[in-house]
């Protein structure tokens, strides 16, 4: 299997404090790969350290992207190469309308000059089809972006988002918080489809719930800053069972 | 005659405004600015009506010194002289409108009937190089039901200053969907507009204002009668030496009432903009609903925003109240959420100063690009 991300040996200092000491991590394309860890360990800090965050400074390790070094390009940059991170929480931003939003974004991509009006009609019959299919109403697309938003709508919309900017890696943090169980079902299926469809996706949990519905092939275990363990999907029933003391004492 | 010169007496001895604004900043309006044009000569140069407009109907309804209608049948027309009586129309408060109604250039009156098919009906108020002073008054009879599209046009120069004031009577049962635009450019603009709505009528107000160097903007809709709901969605924007200050105010009065108030607004550079909702229910409002919600994104510096929403209650039973008000910039993450879209910093400020632009929908109604519109603001 090809390597779509390598993150290797990665220490990230942010606000003046160490918070990743060093993380390895592999993953490949077609591959799902959990990463766990009990709160604070540092996985929303290695999602936002991937994905270029101003103020997450790489002190020491690297982070390859199809084989290059990606960790002085800025976010924006990363995201047009193939990166793509569903947020644990999206801000809201009064003002813009999720419509008017994706538009830009779709628009951005396509290299249209203009971001707000939308260039090709067939986007738009392809934002219905994903709408229904992450169990959106059509009419979010007339509020503000994350204005209101539920918890579910807003993992729902990052979902959407994974789908509709066709990235190679796709990041989700915590995907399934908040979700009632019939939510964590369709967000399953969706992760399954993306694997399906050839995507290298790191799916972070504190929850093995969600791999009750979508088997992760690999886990990596962070326990403050650290990795702590890795293994199979095994692990992460073991630490369903057993909770993170399992790898703390390893 | 005795009239208009009574009014101008009222007028100079009449306060821009009683009390102050708030303890940081005394008014939001700015009334300098307008004081320092009061003295101007009316209008000779106006505006000219944009190309835009012509793409847009075939109905229009253009004032200047003048009033030109096209393409609407006359009997729901009345055009009157620079001699109309506002205050039949418009209950006054305040200099600004005793000098309007002190010196009106043009009025006119549209009465829309049942049967009228007035979709697409657009009104012009041109400005000029001096003073301009116009009033339109529609009505809607019972049942009713229009499409109207308000262009409010400022002028260029320092002495250009205008008075627009628009007074909308819906009869019970009638519909409204009402557009408007004011590109104040270089002009001081002072705008009333006072929307009464009876029984079961509905007003759907979609607004843009792009500000002058003083824009001051009330927007007073009075919920008379029962089931009687209004929804304002607008847009504002000041940009480089520009001042807005932009009042949606509703009044509840009758029963099961229900207003729905969203303002946005996006100030640039050194502009200054105010945005407030106010909704007041009164006590014979059983029942009734309202939502006020506005927001100012301040980009630059020195942009001033401010936003504030005021909701008073003094009835017992209220079926919802909900109001907020907020000013920011774009934050460290939200920036960062946008960047991980693809979008740059840049494109990110311009995603928001759009988002904001095209909220109301007016640009979309108009078919009017976002270039267009800003041009304006460029060539100073
Ligand atoms: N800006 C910051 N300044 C200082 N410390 C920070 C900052 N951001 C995060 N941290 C700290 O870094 C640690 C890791 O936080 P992070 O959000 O990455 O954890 P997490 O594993 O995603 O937790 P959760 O499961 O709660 O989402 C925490 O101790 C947190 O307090
Ligand atoms: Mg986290």
């Amino acid at each position: 299997m090809q390597t779509a991300l390598k993150v290797q040996n990665l220490k990230v200092r942010v606000g003046g404090k160490e918070i990743l000491k060093g993380v390895d991590l592999e993953l490949n394309y077609g591959e799902i790969h959990a990463v766990m860890g009990p709160n604070g360990s540092g996985k929303s800090t290695l999602a936002y350290t991937i994905m270029g965050r101003e103020g997450y400074e790489i002190v020491e390790g690297d982070i390859l992207f199809d084989g290059v070094s990606i960790k002085d390009l800025p976010a924006d940059e990363r995201a047009l190469r193939g990166l793509f991170l569903g947020f644990q929480e999206p801000p809201s931003i009064p003002g813009v309308r999720f419509s008017t939003f994706l538009i830009a974004v779709i628009n951005k991509r396509m290299g249209a000059p203009d971001l707000t009006t939308l260039k090709d009609p067939k986007k738009l019959r392809e934002i219905y089809n994903l709408l229904n299919e992450v169990g959106l109403n059509r009419s979010v697309l007339s509020r503000e972006l994350n204005v209101g938003f539920s918890g579910g709508e807003k993992k729902r919309s990052e979902m959407l988002q994974a789908l509709l900017l066709d990235p190679k890696v796709i990041i989700l943090d915590e995907p399934d918080s908040g979700l009632d169980v019939d939510g964590v079902r369709k967000i399953a299926e969706i992760i399954k489809e993306l694997k399906a469809k050839g995507k290298a996706i790191l799916l972070i949990t504190h929850y093995a719930r969600l791999f009750n519905f979508v088997e992760p092939d690999k886990v990596t275990v962070l326990v403050d800053g650290k990795v702590a363990a890795t293994g199979g999907p095994e692990l992460a029933h073991m630490i369903e069972e057993k909770g993170y003391q399992v790898v703390r004492q390893q | 005659m005795a009239l208009k010169e009574k009014y101008m007496e009222i007028a100079e001895k009449e306060v821009f405004q009683e009390i102050a604004d708030s303890p940081t900043m005394k008014y939001y309006t700015n009334w300098k600015e307008f004081q320092k044009r009061l003295v101007a000569q009316d209008s000779r140069v106006y505006m000219e009506l944009p190309d835009w407009i012509e793409e847009l109907t075939d109905k229009v309804v253009v004032l200047s010194d003048e009033v030109l209608v096209r393409g609407v049948p006359r009997d729901y027309i009345e055009v009157h002289d620079g001699n109309y009586d506002v205050l039949k129309d418009i209950k006054v408060t305040g200099k600004m409108e005793y000098y309007n109604a002190a010196r009106l250039t043009r009025a006119v009156t549209i009465r829309i009937p049942r049967e009228a098919s007035l979709n697409g009906l657009v009104l012009v108020s041109l400005g000029g190089d001096g003073y301009t002073g116009h009033h339109i008054h529609i009505e809607l009879e019972p049942f009713a039901s229009a499409e109207v599209i308000l262009v409010d046009l400022g002028g260029v120069g320092d002495s250009s200053i205008k008075t627009l004031t628009i007074a909308v009577d819906m009869d019970s049962d009638s519909r409204l969907k009402f557009y408007s635009i004011s590109l104040h450019e270089e002009a001081a603009v002072y705008s009333r507009r006072v929307y009464r709505l009876s029984a079961r009528s509905r007003l759907e107000l979609n607004t843009f204002y792009s500000s002058g160097p003083a824009t001051r903007i009330n927007e007073d809709v009075y919920l008379n009668g029962e089931y009687s709901e209004i929804e304002v969605n607008s847009s504002s924007l000041a940009g480089r030496n520009k001042w807005g200050d932009v009042l949606l105010n509703v009044r509840h009065r009758g029963e099961r009432s229900k207003s729905y108030i969203n303002g946005r607004g996006v100030v640039l550079e050194d502009g200054i903009l105010t945005i407030r909702g106010i909704a007041i229910v009164e006590k014979s409002a059983e029942w009734s609903s309202s939502h006020v919600e506005v927001h100012v994104s301040a980009f630059g510096e020195q942009a001033k925003g401010n936003a504030s929403p005021m909701l008073e209650i003094h009835t017992g039973n209220v079926e919802e109240a909900f109001h907020s008000a907020s000013v920011s910039s774009l934050s460290e993450d939200e920036l960062f959420y946008l960047g991980t879209r693809g979008l740059s910093k840049d494109e990110a400020r311009e995603l928001l100063v759009e988002g904001i632009l095209h909220f109301s929908g007016v640009l979309e109604r108009l078919g009017l690009s976002i270039e267009t519109v800003l041009r304006g603001l460029n060539h100073e």
